[in-house]
């Protein structure tokens, strides 16, 4: 059952990405602040545009949540999105090598992306009598580790523009230090926790192992 | 110590003349795995080894044998 829906779902998710592009390329054209002053026609295209956006982005965030959270659902659609191919043991152990390689090199980007992240080098020049001794120029090294989006509470002024609003989500409120920190750990994880799985079940079984 | 394996399919195949297309389809796998371990490229598993095995109706050490198995023997 879950299965036939997520199936038409994501058929809709792709195919209603192309005539989302052409709404908002449409939608470009008209302006947003007199759309109730615009012909009838206008207004209700508006609002069509703005259904079928809402009514996509509720299939998106279905979509992306079964994706990590059912395991048919992203072996039926992933593998053709990065167009992994298994027909054979063969395929499957090049598929192994491929993925073992991609996922050390994401790690060490991950790491990289980390530490150009966290760290914080500024040189700077003081004038000659702030100097605290006869050399004035200074070196500042500093880590930022925070794990909260500092932006966060601005975007929420900006968002709403003075008016009161109810609901307002303006994306996740985490620092891309916290996203780097739970991907990393998130690898290590979930490797040893799926290569404990698959030696229980049988490490010879290629077909199992995905 | 890696073992270097020979492998006889081409020969077999020759002699029954069948296509690496009519193998492939035959053993269940793809026209260049078939293709892959014909030129050394690629280790079969001991499941596919049977396979094709029992398809030319002969044993696995008629299809496959390692390089240097003497010395290996040896070596024990």
């Amino acid at each position: 059952m879950f299965q036939k829906v997520d199936s038409a779902l994501s058929r809709m998710f792709v195919l209603g990405l192309p005539l989302i592009v052409l709404l908002a390329i449409g939608m470009s054209f008209v302006d947003q602040d007199s759309i109730t002053t615009q012909p009838a026609v206008i207004q209700t295209l508006h609002g069509l545009a703005g259904l079928l956006f809402g009514l996509w982005m509720s299939v998106a965030v279905y979509i992306s949540a079964r994706l990590v959270f059912s395991k048919p659902t992203r072996n039926t659609i992933l593998p053709r999105l990065v167009f992994l191919r298994e027909r054979d043991e063969r395929e499957a152990f090049l598929t192994g090598n491929a993925t073992k390689t991609n996922f050390l090199i994401t790690f060490a980007i991950l790491i990289l992306l980390l530490c150009l992240n966290v760290f914080h080098v500024s040189f700077y020049r003081v004038p000659p009598d702030q100097a605290p001794s006869d050399k004035n120029n200074v070196v500042t090294l500093s880590v930022d580790f925070s794990l909260i989006d500092h932006i966060t509470e601005e975007k929420k002024g900006n968002a709403t523009g003075g008016s009161k609003s109810f609901v307002n989500y303006s994306g996740l409120p985490i620092s891309k230090t916290a996203i780097l920190l739970f991907l990393i750990i998130w690898q290590i994880a979930s490797y040893n926790y799926l290569m404990k799985q698959f030696s229980k079940k049988g490490a010879g079984i290629y077909a199992e192992g995905n | 110590m890696k073992l270097k394996i020979n492998s006889r399919l081409h020969v077999l195949r020759a002699e029954q003349r069948i296509t690496q297309e009519q193998l492939a389809k035959e053993v269940g796998v793809t026209r260049a795995t078939i293709v892959a371990i014909e030129g050394g490229d690629y280790n079969p598993s001991l499941e596919l080894a049977f396979k094709l095995a029992r398809f030319f109706n002969v044993r696995i050490e008629d299809i496959f044998s390692v390089e240097g198995q003497d010395s290996v023997s040896k070596s024990r």
